[in-house]
């Protein structure tokens, strides 16, 4: 296309000018948000430097010189809750796929695709609830319980479970609020694989379960790209995980122990981080960290899924 | 060989029934919520009655349930609000790129727009708290609405991008091919053919900012003591409240939420199947 193709008319030039200045709007706030979060945390990044990302400690200080922060702690919850919550979620939507796509009649498998819809619109602040209030103490009595019993030597399985709000907890809870949304991309990308190759395994004598195991083959990037997706949502996911993780200052070195993420590390000390000189800084340090490799994440991920989604076409 | 055939087909049901069990498990938690939430937030509203709908929330001691009112109140208005601001701005950015993919400029706006959903919504809640809170001096229900205008700005995109694209090729080119400009296009052609699928987009970008609670935790306040306080004073919103009572060790107040979670389901389930209705309408 030349440049000259782009505007049929004189009026569609103005259509497409005084849309221009909502794109520059848009683009501002963008930046703008970068940028008050990063200016809101320079103080502490300045005063802790890299010891904001080594050390684990969160003591505020009427004497802002005694002021101590240190998010490693958060910092590696929030990974580990995210991965878990992706490690459990992805398997789960691969296995939804294969029933909707080539197990299940149509019929039936539309109103499995409608329940996963129902379920991923469901606001996150109902799966927090349930978590902290069923989930947590059912987990609690007949899953962490009986493992920390008979297989209490392995490290992960170590330490006794007290409330039932933990790393596991909140990793469940993430990965059943992420299971939809990974699983409407891969139904969506499964769907997209030309019929071709279905047929070809098919006529080949291949097996239903076969059958799958090429296609998935196929789509394998694609699930890369879906898993970076749910991964970046779980990062930045406040409202469950603040409701099931216990918040608790210590690394989480067994599933069954309280930790805390950088969201709900900012969740529950907002309100007190204001009488402090450096907690709130620290709390937009924290932010600012999180919206970087969510920003970067989610990236790789959208990038990943449009290139896989050219090539099959193709 | 016969009998090589039979072990595969016999491997074939083995992993089919371990997927399936796989994504029982994966579904089981929607009927484990809904199951709670009924039995609870049943038990919460039959006590309660209507007052739950017109009464001021409890005091952690008390041993009356009250009501949700100011919540309520919040959230249509905030939700509302951000409706109509993001929708306009979402659709005519989603018009642009879809009626002028070779631009640069709908390039930068398709990753522009998408870039915002990777935005965690605790990280808008602080950007509108330091930009917007700090400089009032005090938590609004009018910083609250802006917080949920920029959540909903990529879901109403994703929305009416869709909505647009759903529109034949042929309908297009017949209409710009009368000589029709693309501003005319747009009023005659896309928002006849499109209409349903438009008012979907508002109705989905509603239920996703009624439900969010994260952009709202430094901006809405939490107002317990009035219906409504004014935009410009602090305001109360339904998941608001329900993540505030969850966290709080008072009884009476996770009976509340639970109440209040009903309601949300309920809300959630009507717009939800109103939105679907109006797709099924659809025919092209």
């Amino acid at each position: 296309m030349n440049r000259k193709k782009l505007f049929a008319s004189s009026s569609d030039k103005i259509v497409f000018y005084s849309i221009l200045p909502l794109v520059v709007g848009v683009l501002s706030l963008f930046i703008l948000i970068g940028f008050s979060i990063f200016s809101q945390a320079w103080v502490s990044f300045e005063r802790f430097g890299t010891n904001l990302l080594v050390l684990s400690v969160w003591k505020p200080s009427e004497d802002p010189e005694a002021e101590l922060y240190g998010l490693a702690t958060p910092l590696i919850g929030s990974l580990y809750s995210s991965l878990l919550a992706i490690a459990v979620a992805v398997p789960v939507s691969i296995s939804l796929t294969y029933l909707v796509g080539e197990v299940l009649p149509s019929s039936i498998g539309d109103l499995l695709r409608v329940l996963i819809e129902i379920m991923g619109g469901l606001p996150t602040v109902v799966y927090g609830l349930w978590g902290s209030l069923v989930l947590a103490p059912f987990l609690r009595d007949s899953v962490m319980t009986p493992l920390h019993r008979y297989l209490g030597f392995i490290q992960i399985f170590s330490c006794y479970p007290l409330t039932g709000y933990s790393v596991l907890t909140a990793g469940v809870v993430l990965a059943t609020a992420s299971t939809p949304y990974v699983t409407s991309l891969l139904i969506e990308g499964y769907q997209m694989i030309p019929a071709k190759y279905r047929e070809g395994a098919y006529s080949l004598g291949a097996t239903k379960y076969e059958v799958f195991k090429v296609l998935l083959g196929l789509l394998k990037p694609y699930v890369v790209a879906a898993s970076l997706l749910g991964f970046s949502r779980a990062l930045g996911e406040t409202t469950i995980v603040t409701l099931t993780i216990g918040n608790s200052m210590r690394l989480p070195l067994c599933l069954f122990e309280p930790t805390m993420t950088i969201p709900s590390l900012i969740a529950s000390q907002f309100e007190s981080a204001r009488l402090y000189t450096y907690a709130m800084p620290t709390l937009f340090a924290g932010g600012f960290l999180i919206l970087l490799v969510s920003l970067g994440v989610s990236y790789l991920g959208i990038k990943k899924l449009y290139k896989w989604r050219e090539e099959i076409r193709a | 060989m016969l009998s090589g055939y039979r072990a595969r087909k016999l491997k074939s049901y083995f992993m089919t029934s371990l997927m399936a069990l796989t994504s029982l498990l994966g579904v089981l938690p929607l009927f484990s919520v809904f199951y709670t939430a009924l039995l609870e937030g049943g038990k919460t509203l039959v006590e309660a009655g209507l007052n739950f709908f017109t009464d001021l929330p409890p005091t952690p001691l008390s041993t009356k349930l009250g009501g949700i009112v100011p919540a309520l109140v919040g959230s249509v208005v905030s939700s509302s609000f951000a409706v109509v601001v993001a929708g306009p701005i979402a659709f005519f950015i989603a018009f642009l790129v879809t009626e002028f993919p070779n631009s640069l400029l709908s390039k930068v706006s398709e990753v522009l727009v998408r870039s915002f959903s990777g935005i965690p919504s605790i990280i808008i809640s602080m950007f509108v708290y330091s930009v917007v809170v700090m400089s009032m001096g005090t938590q609004s229900l009018l910083a609250g609405s802006l917080s949920l205008s920029i959540v909903a700005l990529p879901y109403a995109y994703v929305y009416f991008a869709s909505a647009l694209r759903s529109v034949p090729e042929s309908l297009r080119e017949a209409a710009l091919s009368l000589g029709m400009s693309k501003f005319r296009v747009l009023r005659h052609v896309y928002m006849g053919v499109s209409r349903r699928y438009l008012v979907t987009g508002v109705l989905m970008s509603y239920i996703r900012v009624f439900g969010d609670t994260a952009p709202l935790l430094f901006t809405m306040g939490f107002l317990m003591n009035s219906v409504f306080a004014g935009i410009l004073r602090p305001s109360n919103a339904l998941p608001l409240l329900i993540f505030v009572y969850a966290l709080s060790p008072y009884e009476v107040f996770h009976r509340v939420a639970w109440g209040a979670v009903l309601v949300l389901i309920i809300f959630y389930l009507i717009l939800f199947t109103l939105a679907r209705g109006l797709l099924r309408g659809v025919r092209l």
